[in-house]
């Protein structure tokens, strides 16, 4: 299948892991896992995608940085 | 080497108390942050060398 | 307040002015910032400086607050030291050598002493429950110090664990869907997280004294017994086990006095060494000489009970394992003690206003409790530092009113001090006395969003009921059975000497119906989360021909992944027997002392349940889908399935007519008789089928806490004509948000068709603030509650906050940090809410009783 950059997809030990990207959160069980919560709807929702490798993933959304508490879910 | 012994912040454990042992004491200080003033109580051996904590005056 | 709403209601104008005239010069969009008031200079001070450690979006809302190191290298050194012992008595010599070694915390000002970390912004973490959860926190900004200490220290554990233990008899298919919490709640095993009721009233009437006393008798009774002759080698070996249960009590209770006594020494240290000030340096030796003589002696006094209480609640849920929760029946915990302080006057002599101030310090000193607890905690609670809920009122034994000036005091404390925690469940009964429902309203009125109102009998029952299935053939007696409190936020167990909740694998966790619905309607694939398999293949949903094909798809899914819920708390539970006993909190349970059995082990009171969230999502898409697809035939399921797959984008005019297919909530037959058979016959139905580890059914317990946000963002687009990511439904059995059009009394007639098969359901209500805060508001609100106990409704609780105050404060955060709202089963400040999660409470509906209300009610204005 082929990788659509602007996707979440994995590279392995890409230099823009999701773990370090802002719109990542934690899983709330496995650390090595994560959610993706770039996905923002007009009416404000928080859409997530589960990251099942938060160091091997990535997608061109990635911005380091973190956000805070209030704009998370 | 210093000792804990010798520190204002060295307080013995009574003879009557029920986890009394030789020389055994109670570190307490004091400290004080935005939130306010608290005191903290750790157990320790007279004979421990001192810490950065350290303020001579043995009781 | 400027805004004042009037009807016509039997021929006349009612216009709902403030009750309190002095309210009328205060905006709208500030109230709650004019409601505080504590009682003494003293609270007032505790409150300005309370090291809060709120949680949001896996986030600490304050800054400067922290794991600790200190418990984990303790619990540590403890299990490598003692390797080789039996393991009952490795869990007691670790308990005693964290109380022998802890720090001591002493704040200026407080009363009630007590902590469980070496600072008092830290707080303690947990190796030997999940390694992940403290992996967690070793890549966070709240990381123990120093990182690599506490990473070799859960590397040590990783195989000692409770979640490594239990890991190992699950297809890990399973347990990946199950930890990333969108179809199921993590299993407690994986987080490490808890509940549980402490037998306090042993603590307080006994003391530890004589508990120790008690286990030694035992002890010294069972080697008699095993040297009887002739040995008999089919009952002789039981004793075994118990002597090791026994002597690990006594080891447990021997280190709760000696570190109480710890405080009672530090108390002297700073009268004498450090404090200037001559009234609290008599206050200090005062707190020396209780915490000297409790938990060891039996408390004589108020001032006793509190401080016994904190203790006890510090080692049972922080210090030897974490557990959340403050369950308790605090009003007749507490009477004995208030009885002999301001009523005989016999001992700790007080007035009746010197309790509201021990209450409101209680209050905030489990405020800046910290609770190291996992990343999922931390998520769906948003907005609390943990679930610290007691319970008030209710009836005595003999069916008479349990409320006392007790029960006042604890209400007009919370009224005053406005804090979220702890929040208060109230039982209501026809019998409970006015004075003290004036309180209770009062609460509300303010809009603290507590007392949360349980229906009192239909508790007593369920006790009962449970009783019947004990494993030993002791559960509730009829007395007991009045003795419930809630566990967490909506599920009654019993509190008292015995027989209470011990392990949250009695009761406790999730499963969410609308992502189970999602992948339903999926063949069990889950496409718009986890891009996985998430559950059995229960078809493709094209080929339906029938709504029964449909209901029965989803039954499957739902049966499997409550099985696997329930599953995985009775291996926890069989695995916390052999590795994580309780053993001080055997000894201060009188049938683990009379039996010689571990807390975790013995049951005697099954009291299973389980929490079906995001219910009503499901429910209303079940209905929109009959009634659109398989009834009128308005549209095909493989039309269905495409809207979905694109988030109704280019189906706008197909999403309003799902949106605007007959909802939960108002009283409507069409939508409520399928919405009463999904609750009756699938999420309870299904459940009851399951035997726990103690032998009884399992109830579902339906209640959204904060996830109703978190699962609502990992659901996708459902048939009810909600998009992706939005929020699911706010309470166990609530309309959904803003589809509630019929008002408030439609709500309940809705609610009271769902009666069979279930535990407890949850229900938000957010009431007109004007109404409620007028001169009427009271008899409004007693009237709504006795026709809500008429028919025999489980729950409800209340937001009483505007809509501008709630913008003003997503405006202005620094300028309402006493704006308190109800989320769901626990109140939070609303500026420590994400702002997703403030805008789903903006979005309930602000109910107003028009005049065919209060009709209904049976109200006299």
């Amino acid at each position: 299948m082929s990788v659509v950059a602007s996707q979440l997809h994995r590279e392995d030990s890409t230099c823009k892991p999701c773990r370090s990207c802002k719109w990542q959160i934690p899983d709330p069980t496995d650390p090595n896992s994560g959610q993706c919560t770039a996905n923002r709807t007009e009416a404000g929702a928080v859409w997530k995608r589960w990251i099942r490798d938060v160091m091997n993933m990535t997608c061109t959304r990635h911005e380091e940085g973190k956000l805070s508490f209030r704009e998370h879910v | 080497m210093t000792t804990c012994k010798e520190c204002e912040f060295f307080f013995s454990v009574p003879e009557d108390a029920d986890d009394y042992k030789p020389a055994k004491g109670d570190c307490v200080v004091e400290k004080q942050d935005e939130k306010g003033k608290y005191w903290l109580a750790k157990p320790v051996s007279e004979k421990d060398g001192c810490c950065e904590q350290y303020r001579p005056g043995s009781r | 307040m400027t805004t004042v709403t009037s009807i016509d209601h039997k021929g006349k104008k009612i216009e709902f002015f403030p009750e309190n005239e002095a309210e009328q010069d205060i905006p709208d969009d500030e109230l709650h910032e004019h409601l505080a008031r504590p009682s003494t200079e003293r609270t007032r001070r505790l409150k300005a400086r309370c090291r809060w450690k709120h949680a949001s979006a896996g986030e600490f809302v304050e800054k400067g607050v922290s794991a600790g190191i200190e418990r984990m290298r303790l619990i540590t050194e403890a299990h490598k030291a003692n390797d080789g012992k039996p393991e009952v008595i490795r869990r007691a010599l670790g308990l005693k050598h964290i109380l022998d070694n802890m720090t001591l915390v002493i704040q200026e000002d407080e009363f009630i002493v007590g902590y469980h970390a070496e600072d008092p912004n830290k707080f303690p973490l947990y190796p030997e429950l999940s390694y992940m959860a403290v992996q967690d926190y070793l890549i966070s900004d709240y990381a123990p110090q120093p990182v690599k200490e506490a990473s070799e220290i859960n590397d040590y554990w990783k195989p000692h664990s409770l979640q490594s233990k239990c890991q190992e008899y699950f297809d890990p298919v399973d347990l990946t869907r199950m930890y990333q919490v969108s179809t199921m709640e993590g299993p407690s095993f994986a987080s490490g997280y808890n509940s549980l009721i402490p037998p306090y009233e042993t603590v307080l009437e006994d003391g530890l004294l004589t508990r120790i006393k008690l286990a030694e008798e035992n002890v010294s009774n069972a080697y008699k017994q095993m040297e009887k002759l002739p040995w008999d080698g089919t009952t002789g070996l039981e004793w075994l086990d118990k002597i090791d249960n026994w002597k690990a009590m006594i080891i447990t209770c021997k280190a709760v006095i000696s570190w109480a006594r710890r405080y009672s020494r530090l108390c002297h240290i700073v009268a004498e060494h450090y404090e200037t000030d001559l009234k609290r340096r008599e206050e200090l030796m005062e707190i020396a000489d209780i915490c000297y003589r409790v938990p060891a002696e039996p408390c004589r006094g108020l001032k006793d009970a509190f401080q016994a209480k904190w203790f006890t609640f510090l080692v049972c849920h922080a210090i030897d394992r974490y557990a959340s929760g403050f369950a308790q029946l605090e009003d007749r915990l507490l009477w004995p003690y208030y009885h002999k302080s301001v009523v005989e006057k016999s001992f700790q002599p007080m007035e009746f206003e010197e309790v509201v101030e021990l209450v409101e310090m209680e209050r905030l000193k489990i405020s800046e409790h910290g609770a190291g607890k996992s990343r999922a905690y931390r998520e769906i609670f948003p907005g609390s530092n943990d679930l610290f809920i007691l319970t008030l009122g209710g009836t005595n034994g003999d069916g008479s009113d349990a409320c006392t000036d007790m029960t006042d005091a604890i209400l007009e404390a919370a009224r005053n001090i406005r804090t979220t925690e702890p929040s208060i469940v109230f039982r209501y009964s026809s019998v409970n006395r006015n004075k003290t429902l004036r309180l209770v309203f009062e609460c509300i009125r303010d809009g603290l969003g507590y007392p949360s109102i349980k229906h009192d009998e239909r508790g007593v029952k369920q006790m009962l009921d449970y009783g019947k299935f004990s494993l030993n053939g002791n559960g509730a007696t009829q007395e007991e059975a009045h003795s419930w409190a809630n566990v967490l936020c909506m599920s009654p167990g019993l509190t008292g000497r015995r027989k209470s909740q011990k392990t949250r694998s009695e009761g406790g966790g999730a499963l969410f119906p609308a992502k189970l619905l999602e992948i339903a309607l999926n063949n069990g694939y889950d496409w718009s989360y986890s891009d996985m398999q998430l559950g059995p293949e229960t078809g493709d949903p094209r080929n339906f021909d029938k709504f029964e094909d449909l209901w029965e798809a989803f039954r499957k899914q739902y049966a499997y992944a409550i099985s696997l819920c329930i599953r995985c708390k009775d291996v926890s539970r069989h695995m916390e027997g052999k590795f994580l006993q309780q053993p001080f909190v055997s000894a201060i349970d009188d049938g683990c002392m009379e039996l010689g059995v571990d807390a975790v082990v013995l049951s005697e009171q099954p009291n299973g349940w389980h929490n079906p969230i995001t219910s009503i999502v499901a429910a209303n898409s079940l209905v929109a889908l009959k009634k659109l697809v398989f009834e009128e035939k308005k549209y095909t399921m493989d039309q269905v399935c495409g809207a979905l797959r694109a988030n109704w984008e280019g189906y706008e005019e197909m999403r309003m007519d799902f949106k605007n297919a007959p909802k939960w909530g108002n009283d409507d037959d069409y939508a409520d008789t399928l919405i009463k058979d999904f609750y009756e016959d699938i999420l309870g139905g299904e459940m009851v089928k399951i035997r726990n580890y103690s032998g009884g059914p399992v109830l579902p317990v339906g209640q959204a806490v904060g996830l109703y946000m978190e699962v609502g963002t990992r659901t996708g687009p459902t048939p009810d004509g909600r998009f992706g990511g939005e929020v699911a439904d706010d309470g166990g059995i609530s309309p959904y948000m803003g589809t509630d059009k019929k008002g408030p009394t439609a709500v309940l007639k809705s609610v009271a068709k769902v009666q069979d098969n279930q535990k407890a359901n949850l229900l938000n209500q957010r009431l007109s603030v004007s109404m409620i805060r007028s001169g009427y508001g009271f008899d409004i609100w007693k009237s709504y509650m006795q026709t809500w106990h008429d028919l025999n409704i489980d729950h409800v609780q209340f937001n009483v906050v505007s809509t501008d105050e709630m913008k003003a404060a997503q405006k202005e955060p620094e300028k309402h940090q006493d704006l308190i709202v109800r989320v769901s089963g626990y109140s939070a400040r609303f500026v420590d809410i994400p702002t997703y999660g403030q805008n789903t409470i903006i979005a309930r509906n602000e109910q107003e009783f028009s005049s065919e209300d209060l009709d209904f009610l049976n109200v006299e204005l």
